[in-house]
C-alpha cells in the first residue's frame, strides 16, 4: 500500500515536471487517484478509466460520468458536449469507452457538497468499448434438468411414504 | 449436564430448516423473472439452477418430517441459527456462477452480509454484475432484514407451534400484537409501505437524473430496500456517491431512519400514539447519540481541514453518522478516506456509531439503543442507591412502550449482549490485526460486520485473506442472531461430537 502511494506520489511528480501533455502511462487510474497526498487537491492532473453505467445529470449543461479504474470509480464533471464523446458504457451487456480526462481533482468539491471528484476540461475516448458475447452455458441447462428430476422423483417418493405410514 | 439433542429433534429442526430452504427457492423467482425480462440469459438460468438445487436440498430435508411435531424454545434456537446458515448456503448457489465472484466462498459472503443486512461486499465487479443478480444481492437484504423466521411465521407455514420461540430467537425481542403472526405480517406492510414510498421517490430522483426508465426504477427498488433494511449493498460499486445527489441521500436518510426505529414504535404511532415517539427511551437514546457523534465528527472532519464549508461538513457528517447508527453501512466517501484523510475523532465517531446500533425489533445491528439506554439507568440507578440511606428503597422507571421498572433481570440481559457484542468486537479486531492490518482498520471492520453495518476500511474484498472472510461471516450470522441461537447450536454440535467421540471408546 505504502510502495503504491508511492508510486503514485512520483508519477505525479513526473506528470508536473513534464512541459509536455499527460501520455497514458501518467495517468492516474481511479484507485490510485483516491490514494493521492492531500497536496494533489485542486492540482491538474490525468485519470483514465472506464466508463460504467449512464452519464448522469448535472444540472444544465453539465454530466456526471463515473471512471472506473481495477476496483475504484471516481465522478467526473464534465460538459455534456464532452460527455457526448463517450458512445458505451460499461455494464453487463457491455464494456465501456475507456476515456482519458484531464482536470481538476477536488478531494472535496465545493460545488459538489464535498464529493471527490474532478472538473474536466479535456476529455478524450482512447478505447472504445465493446459488446460482451455471453454463450449460454449449456451445463447449467443439463444440471436444472436432472435436478428437476430428481426433485420429482423424491416427490413421488414423499408422497408414497406419507400415505404408507398414515 | 447439557441435554443432548435427540433423533426426533434433529429431524424437526432438519424439516423446519428445509422449509426454509424451500422459501429461498421460491424467492429466487424474482431475479430469474428479472434475467428473463432484462435478456440476461446466463444470469436466469444461475437461478433456475439455483431453484433447482435448493429443491432438492428441500425435497430431501422434507424426509425428516415428524407427524404432530411441537416446536420446543431450544428447537426454536436452534432452528433458527441452523436456518440462517442453510438459507446463506442456498442463496450463494446462484451468486457463485455469476462471473463476478471467485469462488463459492465469495459468494457465501456475501449472501450471509446480504442475509444479515450487513452490506459488506467481496464482489469483483459490482459495474459489470447482471441485473438479475443486483436483484438477488438486494432481495436477501429485504429476507434478511425481516428475517428468515418471521418471513415463514407470515406465511404460516407449518410453524404455529414454538412461533414466538422462533420470533424472539431471531432477535425479535417482543411481539408487537397478541399474534405473533400477526405481529410478523405487521411488520411486512410496514416494510412493504417504506420500501414502495422509497421506490416511487427514488425512481423520480434517477429519472431527473437521465437514467433510463427500467434501470431507474430498479436502482430505486434496490437502493430503498438496502437502506429500509439498513442493508448497504448498492448496485454500483461507488454505493451512494454514484448517483452525486443531494435529494438521493436524502431520501436514503429518511429510509434509513426507519429502518433503525423499532417495529413496536411503528405500530404505536400507526395506532396515532405520536407521544411514544419522543418519550421512549430508545428514541433518546439514538437521538442523543447521532447528536453527540454528529458534533464530534463535525469537529473532527473540521480539524482535517479537507472540508472548506460547514455544509459540507453537515452533509457528509450526519450522512455518515445516522449510516454507521442505523447499521446500513452506505456510503459517499470512499472507505480508506476514513483513515487517510478524516482520520481521528470523525473515524472514531463512526466506529462508536457502528457499535451501539439502532433499536430492538428493528431491522438494525449493534448493541440497540434500549440496551445502552437501560445500562446508563442501571449506573444511575447504583448512583442513587449509593447516595441513600440503606433502609431506602430506590426504584428507578424508564419509558418504552409504556411505564416499565428496572429490574435486575433486565439489567443483566442488558448486560450479557453488551458484553457479547464488546468481546466480540474486541476479538475480530485483534484477529485483524494479527492478520497484519493496522489497529484501527481493523476495529472498524469488526465492529462493521458484527453490528452488520457494511462501511468498511478498506479490508473487505475478494483478496482479503480467507480466514478473514470466515471471521467476519461468523460475526455477521452471530451478530444478527444477537450470539445466544448461534452458542446453542454451537453447544449441541459440540455435545453431540462428544457423545460420537464418547461411544466411540
Amino acid at each position: 500500500m505504502r510502495r503504491a502511494k508511492g508510486l503514485s506520489i512520483l508519477a505525479a511528480l513526473v506528470l508536473f515536471a513534464s512541459p509536455v501533455a499527460a501520455s497514458a502511462a501518467d495517468a492516474f487510474s481511479p484507485d490510485e487517484l483516491i490514494a493521492l497526498e492531500r497536496y494533489m487537491d485542486g492540482r491538474r492532473v490525468t485519470i483514465q478509466g472506464e466508463a460504467i453505467g449512464e452519464d448522469l445529470r448535472a444540472g444544465p449543461d453539465y454530466r456526471w460520468v463515473n471512471l472506473l479504474g481495477e476496483s475504484v470509480a471516481v465522478g467526473v464533471y464534465m460538459h455534456e458536449m464532452d460527455a457526448g464523446l463517450i458512445d458505451s458504457y460499461g455494464s453487463y451487456k457491455s464494456t465501456g469507452d475507456i476515456v482519458r480526462v484531464t482536470g481538476t481533482l477536488n478531494f472535496a468539491c465545493d460545488e459538489h457538497g464535498g464529493d471527490l471528484d474532478v472538473h474536466a476540461e479535456i476529455v478524450e475516448v482512447v478505447e472504445e468499448g465493446q459488446p460482451v458475447s455471453r454463450d449460454l452455458d449449456l451445463w447449467k441447462l443439463l444440471v436444472v434438468a436432472v435436478a428437476l428430476a430428481v426433485f420429482g422423483a423424491q416427490t413421488l417418493v414423499y408422497r408414497w411414504y406419507r400415505a404408507r405410514s398414515m | 449436564m447439557l441435554p443432548r439433542m435427540t433423533w426426533i429433534d434433529t429431524r424437526i429442526i432438519l424439516y423446519y430448516t428445509g422449509l426454509f430452504v424451500f422459501g429461498i427457492a421460491a424467492a429466487m423467482v424474482v431475479p430469474l423473472v428479472t434475467g428473463i425480462l432484462m435478456a440476461e440469459w446466463n444470469a436466469a438460468l444461475d437461478y433456475l439452477l439455483g431453484i433447482s438445487a435448493a429443491l432438492v436440498i428441500a425435497g430431501t430435508l422434507r424426509f425428516a418430517r415428524v407427524e404432530n411435531a411441537r416446536v420446543t424454545h431450544t428447537h426454536a434456537l436452534i432452528l433458527t441459527a441452523s436456518g440462517w446458515l442453510a438459507a446463506s448456503l442456498v442463496a450463494a448457489i446462484p451468486l457463485a456462477l455469476s462471473p463476478a465472484y471467485v469462488s463459492y466462498l465469495d459468494a457465501l459472503f456475501d449472501s450471509v452480509s446480504g442475509l444479515t443486512t450487513s452490506g459488506l461486499t467481496v464482489a469483483k465487479d459490482l459495474d459489470h454484475m447482471a441485473h438479475a443478480h443486483n436483484m438477488w444481492r438486494h432481495l436477501t437484504h429485504l429476507i434478511g432484514g425481516q428475517g428468515i423466521v418471521v418471513a415463514a411465521i407470515s406465511l404460516s407455514i407449518g410453524l404455529r407451534s414454538g412461533a414466538f420461540s422462533l420470533y424472539v430467537a431471531e432477535g425479535r425481542d417482543e411481539r408487537i400484537m397478541p399474534n405473533v403472526i400477526h405481529s410478523a405480517r405487521f411488520i411486512w406492510y410496514v416494510t412493504a409501505v417504506y420500501v414502495l414510498l422509497g421506490t416511487v421517490a427514488l425512481s423520480a430522483v434517477n429519472f431527473g437524473l437521465g437514467m433510463e426508465p427500467a434501470r431507474g426504477v430498479l436502482h430505486a427498488f434496490w437502493m430503498s430496500m438496502a437502506a429500509y433494511d439498513t442493508g448497504g449493498f448498492a448496485p454500483q460499486s461507488m454505493n451512494a456517491l454514484y448517483y452525486h445527489s443531494f435529494t438521493l441521500e436524502i431520501v436514503t436518510l429518511f429510509l434509513m431512519i426507519g429502518g433503525a426505529m423499532n417495529f413496536n414504535l411503528h405500530a404505536q404511532v400507526w395506532r396515532g400514539d405520536k407521544t411514544e415517539l419522543w418519550r421512549n427511551i430508545e428514541t433518546k437514546v439514538l437521538a442523543i447519540n447521532v447528536f453527540v457523534l454528529s458534533i464530534v465528527v463535525a469537529i473532527g472532519l473540521a480539524a482535517t481541514a479537507v472540508f472548506n464549508e460547514p455544509m459540507e461538513i453537515l452533509r457528509k457528517g450526519m450522512y455518515h453518522v445516522i449510516s454507521a447508527h442505523s447499521g446500513t453501512g452506505h456510503q459517499t466517501i470512499y472507505g480508506i478516506q476514513w483513515f487517510t484523510d478524516y482520520g481521528g475523532g470523525a473515524a472514531a465517531a463512526i466506529i462508536l456509531a457502528m457499535a451501539a446500533g439502532g433499536a430492538v425489533s428493528s431491522t438494525a445491528g449493534g448493541i440497540k439503543a434500549l440496551r445502552l439506554g437501560m445500562i446508563v439507568e442501571t449506573i444511575i440507578h447504583q448512583i442513587k442507591l449509593a447516595m441513600s440511606p440503606r433502609t431506602a428503597i430506590v426504584t428507578t422507571r424508564f419509558h418504552h412502550l409504556g411505564e416499565r421498572l428496572l429490574t435486575p433481570e433486565i439489567t443483566s440481559a442488558a448486560a450479557i449482549v453488551f458484553i457479547l457484542y464488546v468481546i466480540t468486537y474486541i476479538t475480530g479486531a485483534l484477529i485483524g490485526v494479527a492478520y497484519g492490518y493496522g489497529a484501527a482498520e481493523s476495529l472498524f471492520e469488526s465492529i462493521s460486520a458484527t453490528a452488520n453495518v457494511g462501511l468498511s476500511s478498506g479490508i473487505t474484498g475478494p483478496n482479503m485473506p480467507t480466514g478473514l472472510k470466515y471471521l467476519y461471516m461468523f460475526q455477521m450470522w452471530a451478530g444478527r442472531l444477537e450470539f445466544i441461537a448461534v452458542f446453542v447450536l454451537m453447544t449441541q454440535v459440540l455435545a453431540s461430537v462428544a457423545s460420537l467421540l464418547k461411544g466411540k471408546k
